[in-house]
């Protein structure tokens, strides 16, 4: 179908210009190593976007996976390429941010009670 | 004859936008899971809740309409066999401790992993205990 008489795309919400969270993130952590620590509020709005742009690339990687999978064009390799590296930034950030902030207390990493009952 | 197992059903609660369709898009990647609805906050989540009867409720704790520990509550009080596992940022032991006495199920912060997120979600749908490794290990030490 021509490009001309495709429906309309749903509107989908848009990440932020690349590594805006990243550099956010990595401010905030310039603000602890200077003994400014920012407000907790702050911090966690930080994360927050931080880890909504991160799992928004992680899912972008996965559907360029798949797409260079199939095509094998150089642009998607560069695509997975720019993603890669934007990710590995990202993360780098939080764990950074998170580390010269509260660390997380040892059940917060994760746990689920047992059922008390079947539904 | 072949034996179908019904995939399990998901709803995604989280104020971010990118965080929720993110997620949402990662879990669809996974057989066996069905996001069912997402909700942008804790009013939305609790009419959804009591509409769609998801299996598991992955709810972040803190939202400007209505916070997730209290969203929690209004869930339970019409399903007290909801599953709701907390997905949030914050990780003090405050707010574990705030969520678990609304009534979550788990606790997981979105340091984790998707595959870690999967885990707990199929272990909160078949109402199995679990307990991530770095959690453990933090509790043994």
């Amino acid at each position: 179908m021509p490009r001309s008489q495709r429906p309309p795309r749903k509107a989908a919400p848009q990440a932020a210009p690349a590594s805006a969270e990243a550099a956010q993130l990595r401010e905030l952590s310039a603000r602890c190593r200077g003994g400014r620590p920012p407000p907790r509020e702050n911090v966690e709005e930080a994360l927050s976007q931080g880890f909504a742009r991160l799992v928004m690339l992680e899912a972008e990687l996965v559907r360029a996976r798949r797409r260079g999978a199939t095509a094998a064009e150089a642009t998607d390799r560069l695509g997975v390429q720019a993603l890669v590296k934007e990710l590995e930034e990202l993360r780098h950030a939080l764990e950074q941010l998170r580390s010269q902030t509260s660390s997380p207390a040892p059940l917060a990493h994760g746990f689920v009670f047992p059922a008390r009952r079947k539904r | 004859m072949t034996t179908q197992r019904s995939a399990i059903r998901e709803l995604v609660v989280d104020d971010h936008d990118l965080f929720r369709v993110g997620l949402s898009s990662l879990l669809a990647g996974y057989e066996g899971l069905e996001v069912v609805a997402q909700a942008s906050g804790g009013r939305m989540a609790v009419r959804l809740a009591a509409e769609l009867r998801p299996d598991v409720i992955l709810m972040d704790l803190r939202m400007p309409d209505l916070s997730g520990p209290a969203a929690t509550r209004a869930i339970l009080e019409k399903d007290a066999s909801a599953r709701i596992i907390a997905l949030t940022v914050a990780a003090e032991e405050s707010d574990v401790t705030v969520a678990v006495s609304a009534g979550v199920c788990g606790y997981l912060i979105k340091d984790a992993p998707v595959d870690d997120v999967v885990s707990a979600i199929c272990a909160a749908a078949s109402g199995a205990a679990w307990l991530l490794p770095r959690a453990a290990q933090a509790v043994l030490e």
